[in-house]
């Protein structure tokens, strides 16, 4: 009955209850499949936290921390060294010699020129869940904490579980003084700095929040197909936004419908759940990745697109302007990481396992 | 092969403009003719001259060999000549008996009578349509099975379907291509009007392709494939002279400022998405039927998408569903319609009166007093910034010029402060010089900032205008390209395939 109500309100006022649809990708979005033309540097399961630093790329490998360098010709990346953490590595920001590393379960780690690795410890904030990380000077450390009641490898758990607990928080790392800038987002999965703005990417809710001073977070860009995920400032201005997985229509209806949700929650494995995914097609048991099927034109709402690869060129003030894309049929999905080196955009996609080079002005 | 009815150097034209120009055609016995051409090439005038709705200009009709001239559309069917419309000329609250047998009734009718006779005749067409039912709650595929029966009944020689499939589902379609083939094995000759090629390909014998009001080619199918039919369709001289000019670079796109997922209304706008930019001229390019303008119209607010799986509709990142248009203007949507004598004005009231009923619809406060001065005042500014020709605000609507009439249509939505502006024909019945202003108008706006959307049938229009085009087809948007990257025939083809 009050949802009978609440339907004829809904409708009265103008706003819609029943649609469980998606934003169409066209314009900056527009489908191409750039991302898969792009030279694949080094092939890497589980690659993330791509971060470029003054002696090299670091990057993560489950709890492996790796630092690598890029052979002469920047044709391809090699191993320089290896260094396992105690859990799953969750973040890694850098400036100059200093260096974070945040480690799902230990918490933030830092190391500086000449000194050995200490931990941070700041109370109230997940040390499970640190999902992104910038340094603004070598002293100032922001850091975005995806969920409070979930672990990062957790992220699809914080989706179905709707816990909206992320956080932002500003850290100084010399006083371990820490000051929670913005609480309540549904999973911040990113964050950039830009002069007094930070942009974080607010997953759940498929937008990019701008926190300037004290004011009520902006949105920067709101209403996006796909779940945006880490930022990286580029050094001919404007920013890189990895989007690690597509919204789907079946997903939307998933999340509106609580008792199945529950259900599916309780009783099925997370690999198989009616979710988003960085990769799909390693089990028969996985959703039908169909890429839109369509059956006597009609599209099949049972096979839409579950993972992708998605790189997005923005504007200083994160308005899009153009996309690389690997589509339901490509092999670059589940962009986690990025970082510009060499002039070059070097994106880590965790799905497939690649670590590819995209070259902007050329590829534009 | 004997000709039934020929065409000889047949025009017509609307108060000096052509809609068609020296046409040449001849229909033969028991042959499917497909007529083809982009909106505005004269295919529907040169099909109403046929059928006796218009008298040609100039040139002549010949029937059997007889030179002929239809006074009306019953004097053409009483020769044999009928045409179905698009839109069914049937009485929605008449039977379909009556409907078929309307005009022959006896003095004294007996219902029943009637309905048997027309079951039996039904059956005898293979139209399984019950005879009783009320015409107005037949689906369209059965209407135009009434439509066809009722000119089968007046022993039609030659039937002129206009865009017949238009409105159909596959499976109608289906029936009506077995119908179309067996009026033919009766010797019946058919015309028809459409927009999907593969159908044409498919049924027919011969196409002709018009094109600018004329006839460009006349051939037997098997002499066309796609590519030379949509060649023959675009490639026009006569709008490269009004349209030409160096390939300018895109605007960059601002905010996406309207966001349209998975819109349904009925059979017309089906599961459609695209997101509109600001600061950018959006052109949508469709054919007849292809569901721009109802499209269009639902994100304003004028009609309403289905209630159930109708979609959704953000504008500015706020899921919107307007039930009328006036919360629609109020949030910065005004659309601008393409039927402006019906939609656009009061045409006996003057500019200003019409100017200032623009303004009303912003939420003015109805209690609000507007001298006759103030309304006066802003529709001379408006009159002045859009060059209106006229000798004051003060004169009637009616008797201003096409293009002026379409100024004051302008003046009265953008008096609303858009964000979003959608243009539906903007320069439709308008002069070559209006034309340029109006264009011109619309690059301003866009680069203030506004998100413009221009939908037309004129492809040089959409070229010279747009930044970013839409494709629709059946009901969705289909395509989306680059003005750097669109072509003439690259649109086209999207269009009809």
């Amino acid at each position: 009955m009050i949802a009978a109500i609440w339907k004829a309100w809904a409708n009265f006022r103008g706003f819609d209850l029943t649609g469980s649809t998606v934003p169409p990708m066209d314009g900056p979005l527009r489908p191409n499949a750039k991302l898969d033309a792009m030279p694949v540097l080094m092939e890497l399961d589980d690659v993330d936290n791509l971060t470029a630093a003054h002696d090299g790329i670091f990057c993560s490998s489950g709890n492996d921390l790796l630092t690598f360098s890029m052979t002469s010709d920047a044709s391809q990346l090699q191993l320089s060294a290896r260094c396992p953490m105690d859990g799953p590595v969750t973040s890694i920001a850098a400036l100059g010699e200093s260096l974070a590393i945040a480690v799902e379960g230990r918490g933030i780690l830092l190391e500086g020129a000449g000194t050995a690795s200490r931990p941070l410890t700041i109370e109230g904030l997940n040390p499970s869940c640190v999902t992104a990380m910038a340094f603004a000077d070598p002293t100032t450390l922001f850091v975005a904490v995806g969920s409070d009641r979930h672990a990062a490898s957790e992220w699809k758990r914080d989706l179905m579980t709707k816990s909206a607990s992320g956080s932002v928080w500003r850290i100084e790392t010399g006083s371990g003084r820490a000051e929670r800038l913005v609480g309540g987002l549904e999973f911040a999965a990113g964050l950039a700095l830009s002069g007094k703005d930070i942009f974080v990417a607010e997953a759940w809710r498929h937008r990019v929040l701008a926190l300037t001073g004290g004011s009520q977070p902006r949105i920067a860009l709101a209403a996006l197909p796909a779940y945006p995920g880490r930022m990286t400032p580029s050094a001919s201005g404007g920013f890189w936004l990895a989007m690690f997985a597509p919204r789907n229509p079946l997903v939307e209806f998933v999340l509106k419908e609580d008792e199945y949700r529950r259900r599916m929650v309780d009783t099925i494995e997370p690999a198989y759940w009616i979710a988003p995914a960085l990769v799909t097609g390693k089990s028969f048991l996985e959703p039908i990745q169909g890429g839109a099927r369509k059956k006597l034109n009609m599209l099949k709402p049972w096979s839409p697109t579950w993972s992708t690869g998605l790189v997005v060129r923005c504007d200083d003030r994160m308005a899009m302007l153009r996309s690389y894309q690997s589509r339901a049929d490509g092999g670059v999905h589940g962009v986690t990481s990025l970082c510009e080196t060499g002039g070059r955009l070097i994106a880590g996609a965790r799905g497939s396992g690649k670590i590819v080079a995209i070259d902007d002005e050329t590829a534009a | 092969m004997n000709s039934l009815v020929q065409l000889r150097g047949v025009s017509k034209d609307f108060r000096g403009v052509l809609a068609i120009s020296d046409v040449n055609l001849d229909v033969r016995p028991g042959e499917i003719h497909a007529i083809l051409g982009e909106n505005g090439a004269g295919k529907s005038t040169l099909m109403k001259v046929l059928a006796g709705v218009y008298q040609p200009s100039s040139g002549e009709m010949v029937l059997d060999g007889k030179p002929t001239v239809f006074n009306s559309p019953s004097d053409a069917l009483a020769h044999g000549v009928a045409m179905v419309f698009q839109e069914t000329n049937l009485v929605p609250s008449m039977s379909v008996a009556q409907n078929i047998y309307l005009g022959d009734e006896k003095l004294f009718n007996r219902l029943r009578g009637l309905n048997i006779q027309a079951q039996r005749y039904l059956l005898s067409l293979n139209f399984y349509v019950d005879p009783t039912s009320q015409v107005s709650t037949l689906g369209a595929g059965k209407k135009q099975m009434v439509e066809i029966a009722r000119a089968v009944h007046h022993h039609a020689r030659l039937i002129i379907f206009d865009e017949p499939t238009a409105t159909l589902t596959p499976e109608e379609k289906f029936h009506f291509f077995n119908l179309a083939r067996r009026l033919k094995e009766q010797g019946i000759a058919i015309i028809f009007i459409s927009h999907a090629l593969e159908e044409a390909l498919y049924l027919s014998d011969r196409i002709t392709v018009m094109r600018d009001a004329k006839v460009v080619v006349t051939d037997d199918t098997r002499n066309f494939d796609r590519d030379r039919i949509v060649q023959a369709m675009v490639g026009r001289s006569l709008s490269n002279e009004l349209y030409a000019g160096d390939r300018r670079k895109a605007r960059p796109m601002g905010n996406k400022i309207l966001s349209v997922e998975n819109l349904s209304m009925g059979n017309t706008v089906r599961n459609t998405s695209f997101s509109v930019f600001a600061g950018q001229v959006t052109g949508m390019f469709g054919l007849v039927g292809a569901g721009r303008t109802e499209t269009m119209k639902i994100v304003a607010g004028v009609l309403k998408r289905d209630y159930f799986h109708g979609g959704t509709v953000r504008f500015e990142d706020r899921p919107v569903r307007y039930r009328t248009p006036r919360p629609a203007v109020r949030d910065g949507i005004v659309y601008v319609t393409e039927d402006r004598k019906i939609e656009g004005f009061f045409e006996t009231m003057t500019i200003a009166s019409n100017v200032q009923l623009g303004a009303l619809a912003t939420g003015t406060n109805p209690l609000t007093m507007v001298t006759p001065r103030n309304a006066r005042e802003l529709a001379t500014a408006w009159t002045k910034r859009l060059g209106v020709k006229a000798i004051d605000a003060d004169a009637r609507v009616i008797e201003l010029s096409g293009g002026n009439q379409q100024k004051v249509v302008l003046s009265k939505a953008l008096i609303q402060k858009p964000k979003l502006v959608v243009l539906d024909e903007p320069t439709r019945g308008v002069d070559v010089g209006t034309i340029v202003e109006i264009h011109n108008f619309i690059n301003e706006l866009a680069d203030s900032g506004m998100a413009v959307v221009v939908i037309s049938s004129y492809l040089p229009e959409i070229l010279a205008l747009s930044d970013r085009i839409l494709v629709a087809r059946q009901g969705r948007v289909v395509e989306e390209m680059d003005i750097a990257e669109a072509t003439e025939s690259r649109i086209m083809y999207a269009a009809v395939h």
